[in-house]
């Protein structure tokens, strides 16, 4: 791989998107986008073409695993590779959003000194 | 206290008895030869003394059994013992007299004879072989009398009316000799009949019995002899009169005579034999009298058919006045009982109405039998319509899939055919209006007499309870978000603060981020293990059960911890650890990081905390052993309860929630396993639990 990968981070939340975005940039040298929704997420995504989404399960309007469809349904999206973040599952126990065909699940709270090693960790990025 | 006193010494008493038996026979063959060898002269002198040392030996037996044993027994022995005695005092004065104790009985004798006879009948009649009421102790002596009478007419026809002639001399004289025959019929009547109506007591009383009928017998043969004139002096007579005082003296011996009859069944209070055996002996005196009598009564004749009569008489009103008590207790006791039953009807009445629960029952063929009015109301039912139809068919939900539930796998079927009592908090029952209820049910057997008979099933509309439930859930699934959504923010600014991400910090403001950090840790770690322990205790925590291999479990849970135990320079030491367990992998994961954790926070710097899982059986057992301060033995279970530390101060030094060792108990119990720790103060804690182990197959798979 070469260059800096960028990931497209999408949180209704204004505040945990910024944490997210800084965590990823400062901690992990990655280069992010942010969408504060499903459909800018979507329109996004058609612009940036991210190395990955990092994309929050619940949300007003369009939801996460709506968003994630609407990517899947996407030709050109659908290669993205794509990582939940969600504050309605305990540590531990994703599997259930797994099933949905994401790449990983995060679990809100987060750490951001280790959020970019994690989501490295799941999506097999070489650092 | 007497059986007791028996059942202990049971050789003795035997022994005792069996020694008194031999004796019984060796002194009758003594007397008997001596009888037998004795001239004319002689065997008066002989038989004074025999007959002296019989009657003893018989006052002493009574007084023996008297001795040992106790209540009514003993004065009923007692009483046997006086009526011995009498008779022994009665034969001596005769004796002393310078004449025979019966072949020339004085006044005095026989009024000492008739005492003893009246003694004898007491005796008997208080003995206490069966329980006797009132009447029934009347009825008894009005049938010795009667068949006494009897007897007494039959004699005296038989020795042609001349019974009274041959006691020359005064009335008083003659009232006695006739008083005595009488008697001693009573006598041996009352013997009979207590014998007939015995059962434990039976062979005490059947030898006084046989005793007083030889002995008895002989003395009437000799008085109808001795009335006719025509007495055979035999030494039959004799031997008879000494073997049945010596019966009598066995009689006393036996170890029956002192034990309290165990319980007897209780005999119905008149039996028609005995009523039977009494009109025998009347038809039998009037038989005699009207064939052999020669179509007169003599004056002692008419006095004893006088007092037949109103013994009979008195024996028929008896029975009446009893008979009409009897019914009249019969009548009250059914009506108490109807009473009870209507009372016992409307208490059920009530029960079944008030309760708030519906209940219905079946019987074997799980056809409704009833039916509360609240479990129709629910249903949607008519009481009545609902009567001997199947519960199963008529309103038992089908399965979540669609299709109807079994009937062999009904709980009213287990309990109907296995008597399986069954609860369950997840049953769904339909409406007539096709509404599907959710119902919590208890399903119990209805067992008569060791047989299942059916079934009575309590059911709750649980409804209400559901949609609490699930409002529940949504509020807390809704507050976990809500609380974990800025909680994000928190710990995620403070991490990056904390982190340098944000730029160098001066290094009280360092600390400052770092007590800030760790604090919203602390609270997202509560946060998670209050979520955890509700879902639990409310059996709604999500498991994924499969088979895992245990090394890779361990090896997870270590992974995650290392860094902790770094900072903390504890070394993690993994054991042997081996086998397949069939578990959430999370879960256990999550059980093992708690307690490994715990076991971290609780070692001092450089100490080693070991993790093992070793197979054995049907299961796997993890250990996490500690060399930490240890727990205090009262606190050993304690400490698996909800906020429960061995120091209240730990939640807030140790950085713990109080809730890690809840939950994992709550895993390992949901995984059908067992938790415990095992403590010494001062040297450190072992904490184990055991986990189902996979399937031999997929261990080889």
């Amino acid at each position: 791989m070469t260059g800096v990968r960028t990931v497209l981070v999408v949180d209704d939340d204004d505040a945990i998107r910024d944490i997210t975005a800084l965590a990823l940039e400062t901690v992990g040298g990655l280069a992010v986008v942010t969408a504060d929704g499903g459909a800018a997420a979507l329109d996004e995504a058609r612009r940036h073409r991210p190395d990955a989404v990092l994309l929050d399960v619940m949300m007003p309007g369009m939801d996460g695993p709506t968003t994630f469809r609407h990517l899947q349904a996407d030709l050109e999206l659908r290669v993205i590779p794509v990582v939940l973040l969600t504050a309605k599952v305990q540590a531990g126990e994703r599997h259930g959003w797994e099933e949905l065909g994401v790449t990983g699940v995060i679990a809100k709270p987060f750490d951001p000194m280790t959020l970019s090693a994690q989501l490295a960790a799941l999506l097999g990025w070489d650092r | 206290m007497e059986s007791k006193r028996d059942t202990s010494r049971p050789a003795r008493g035997w022994g005792l008895f069996r020694l008194s038996c031999l004796a019984a026979v060796a002194l009758a063959v003594l007397f008997a030869t001596l009888l037998r060898t004795a001239g004319e002269g002689g065997r008066q002198e002989v038989g004074t003394v025999s007959l002296a040392v019989c009657a003893g030996l018989t006052v002493l037996s009574a007084a023996y059994a008297a001795r040992r044993s106790a209540d009514r027994r003993r004065r009923a022995w007692t009483v046997l013992c006086l009526a011995a005695a009498g008779l022994l005092f009665g034969n001596s004065a005769a004796a002393l007299g310078g004449s025979h104790p019966i072949y020339a009985a004085t006044a005095f004798s026989n009024g000492a004879v008739l005492v003893a006879l009246l003694l004898a009948i007491v005796g008997l009649v208080t003995y206490p072989a069966v329980r006797h009421r009132g009447p029934e102790l009347v009825l008894m002596v009005l049938d010795g009398l009667i068949i006494g009478g009897a007897a007494l007419i039959v004699l005296s026809v038989g020795a042609e009316s001349a019974v009274l002639e041959w006691t020359a001399g005064s009335l008083n004289s003659r009232i006695t000799a006739l008083a005595v025959p009488v008697l001693e019929v009573t006598l041996l009547t009352v013997a009979v009949l207590l014998v007939m109506r015995s059962r434990a007591d039976a062979p005490v009383l059947g030898l006084l019995s046989v005793g007083l009928a030889v002995y008895i017998v002989a003395d009437l043969t000799f008085t109808a002899g001795i009335a006719r004139g025509d007495l055979d002096h035999s030494l039959l007579l004799d031997v008879c009169w000494v073997g049945g005082l010596l019966i009598m003296a066995v009689a006393g011996c036996h170890p029956q005579a002192a034990v309290e009859a165990e319980s007897a069944p209780k005999t119905p209070p008149f039996e028609l034999h005995h009523t039977v055996l009494v009109f025998a002996a009347v038809t039998a005196a009037a038989v005699v009298q009207i064939r052999w009598g020669g179509g007169t009564l003599t004056t002692t004749q008419s006095v004893l058919w006088v007092l037949l009569v109103l013994a009979v008489g008195a024996r028929q009103a008896l029975l009446t006045v009893d008979n009409a008590g009897l019914r009249r207790g019969l009548e009250r006791q059914v009506r108490e009982r109807t009473q009870d039953l209507r009372r016992l009807v409307r208490q059920n009445q009530v029960l079944l109405t008030s309760v708030g629960d519906g209940i219905y029952g079946v019987d074997d063929d799980g056809r409704i039998t009833f039916i509360n009015p609240l479990g129709a109301e629910v249903l949607g039912f008519d009481q009545e319509r609902l009567l001997g139809r199947r519960a199963h068919q008529e309103f038992h939900a089908p399965s979540p899939n669609g299709t109807p539930r079994p009937w062999d796998e009904c709980y009213i079927t287990q309990a109907i055919r296995h008597g399986t009592l069954t609860s369950s908090e997840e049953d769904e029952y339909v409406r007539t209006d096709g509404r599907v209820l959710p119902v919590e049910i208890t399903a119990s057997p209805l067992v008569d007499e060791d047989r299942l008979i059916g079934a009575v099933v309590v059911f709750r509309d649980v409804t209400q309870r559901r949609e609490v439930e699930r409002i529940k859930n949504e509020f807390l699934s809704v507050v976990s978000h809500e609380l974990r959504t800025p909680l994000t923010s928190i710990r995620g600014a403070l991490g990056l603060l904390a982190g340098g991400a944000a730029g160098t910090l001066e290094p009280p403001a360092q600390r400052m981020a770092g007590v800030a950090l760790e604090s919203s840790e602390r609270l997202t770690r509560l946060i998670n293990d209050i979520l955890d322990i509700e879902r639990i205790e409310s059996g709604r925590l999500p498991m994924r059960v499969a088979a895992h291999e245990v090394r890779d479990l361990v090896e997870s849970s270590v992974a995650e911890l290392r860094e902790m135990a770094r900072s903390t320079e504890v070394e993690l030491c993994v054991g042997d650890t081996s086998g397949v367990v069939q578990a959430d992998a999370d879960r256990i994961v999550q059980t093992l990081t708690n307690l490994i954790s715990n076991a971290v926070k609780f070692s001092a710097p450089g100490a080693e905390v070991w993790v093992e899982a070793v197979p054995g059986g049907e299961e796997v057992l993890f250990r996490v052993r500690d060399t930490g301060r240890g727990i205090p033995e009262e606190k050993l279970e304690r400490v698996f309860e909800r906020f429960e530390q061995v120091d209240s101060s730990d939640s807030r030094l140790r950085g713990g929630t109080g809730l890690g060792l809840a939950i994992s108990r709550g895993i390992v119990e949901r995984h059908g396993g067992r938790i415990w720790a095992e403590s010494r103060l001062g040297a450190g804690t072992t904490v184990q639990f055991t986990i189902p182990a996979a399937h031999s197959m997929v261990r080889s798979a």
